[in-house]
């Protein structure tokens, strides 16, 4: 559906900051339900809803942070002295996760339009061109970075290192040595 | 014995109506000296990714040493086969020439003065010694060929995978990586050499493959 990018920017951000201003899980529930809703209603592919799972496994120790930092709500599971599970932080832990799914839902709106008239449309809201064109330029290389890195990635494992074997200090050493080749290729 | 099995392997990029690959069957023998000719887009470069287990076809089914390829992990692949891009500036990733080719001969777990011996030998071979302290994207194209191709021949592989690798490089250094190719080949170890250059692989190969449309359309040993 071919929507004004001015109105994409107004609903992402509207979506945004209702996430951020409600606290308590129903309400985020309903902002996700309209969320999606209104996605499905401007035609937008969510395809990030499908790598759920992922996601699940980020939740999963969200709650468990927060039951051990939140030191309110009755412990439902505990290792010694140190909280692992508690009703709070579970509550927590969830509003936490579905705030983080409507945030990437309501980038959603951006994404899938097209740089040159994200560019525009933040001019006609009043954002100075250099700026805007600024963040067109970010935006534009973003997926080039990805891909280079893939690439590179990929090149690595195929001269023989196997980046999940490794240790973790080692891997951190050849994403840093990386690191720098990619920015000045891309 | 096969080494490279593809068994009617159909692959089609993401928002594309007509496969890249359509319908291949190809075996590639172990040692075997492979030529893959056709003209753009008819799905050499796929194929080879697909070979290399980097893309997964969508149909059919590849195996590696009669193991499928989805069951190797990308380093297990790359200790087998050898591959290198028509785009060398996309296996590029080191600090320096010297650390480009030595890279994969440390994780290899050779010993320093090994490595000093290899990379000198490839790297003086290509007449791109004097360069080794050089950041690999300073190099002209050709020069980035010239280190990727050493990085992955020194690295030894059963196989080698080689996707244009005259594209970018002067006549001179042609005649020496024809003459390196015939010595590897004479080694014992496979090469697929996929390109345009008909005078370049003229000699280097006992099989000639050529693509159309994703498809194998001629198949001469």
């Amino acid at each position: 559906m071919n929507i004004d990018i001015r109105t994409r920017l107004l609903i992402s951000a509207l979506f945004s900051g209702m996430a951020l201003i409600y606290q308590k899980i129903e309400y985020l529930l309903i902002i996700l339900i309209f969320n999606i809703l209104t996605l499905v209603l401007f035609k937008i592919r969510i395809k990030i809803l499908f790598s759920i799972k992922k996601l699940l496994y980020i939740s999963i120790m969200m709650i468990v942070i927060q039951s051990m930092f939140v030191r309110t709500g009755h412990p439902l599971l505990k290792m010694g002295s140190i909280c692992l599970l508690t009703d709070n932080g579970i509550i927590y832990g969830a509003a936490i996760f579905l705030r983080f799914i409507i945030l990437i839902l309501s980038g959603m709106f951006i994404l899938n339009s097209n740089i040159s008239q994200l560019t525009r449309g933040l001019v006609k809201l009043g954002m100075p061109f250099e700026i805007a064109f600024m963040i067109q330029m970010g935006a534009r290389f973003v997926p080039v970075f990805f891909e280079e890195m893939g690439e590179i990635l990929n090149s690595i494992q195929l001269r023989g290192v196997d980046l999940r074997k490794i240790y973790k200090r080692k891997v951190i050493k050849v994403y840093v040595s990386i690191f720098s080749p990619v920015i000045y290729s891309v | 014995m096969c080494f490279i099995c593809l068994d009617s392997v159909s692959f089609t990029y993401e928002g594309k109506k007509t496969p890249a690959v359509n319908d291949v069957s190809l075996s590639f023998a172990a040692g075997e000296s492979v030529a893959i000719v056709g003209l753009n887009g008819s799905g050499k470069s796929t194929l080879a990714r697909l070979m290399m287990g980097l893309l997964r076809p969508q149909k059919g089914k590849i195996t590696l040493s009669d193991r499928p390829i989805e069951e190797y992990s990308l380093p297990e692949i790359g200790r087998k086969l050898g591959f290198v891009l028509q785009n060398p500036s996309l296996m590029l990733f080191s600090t320096s020439v010297y650390n480009e080719v030595a890279f994969g001969l440390k994780w290899k777990g050779k010993k320093r003065q090994e490595v000093e011996q290899i990379c000198y030998n490839y790297l003086s071979y290509f007449d791109i010694w004097d360069l080794r302290d050089e950041l690999p994207f300073n190099l002209s194209q050709g020069q980035k060929q010239m280190v990727v191709l050493s990085a992955i021949l020194a690295l030894e592989p059963e196989c080698l995978i080689l996707d244009e690798p005259t594209k970018n490089i002067d006549g001179y250094r042609k005649k020496k990586l024809k003459k390196l190719l015939l010595d590897i080949r004479a080694r014992g170890i496979g090469l697929v050499i996929i390109t345009h250059d008909y005078d370049f692989v003229d000699g280097l190969y006992t099989r000639k493959i050529y693509m159309a449309d994703g498809k194998v359309m001629a198949d001469e040993h």
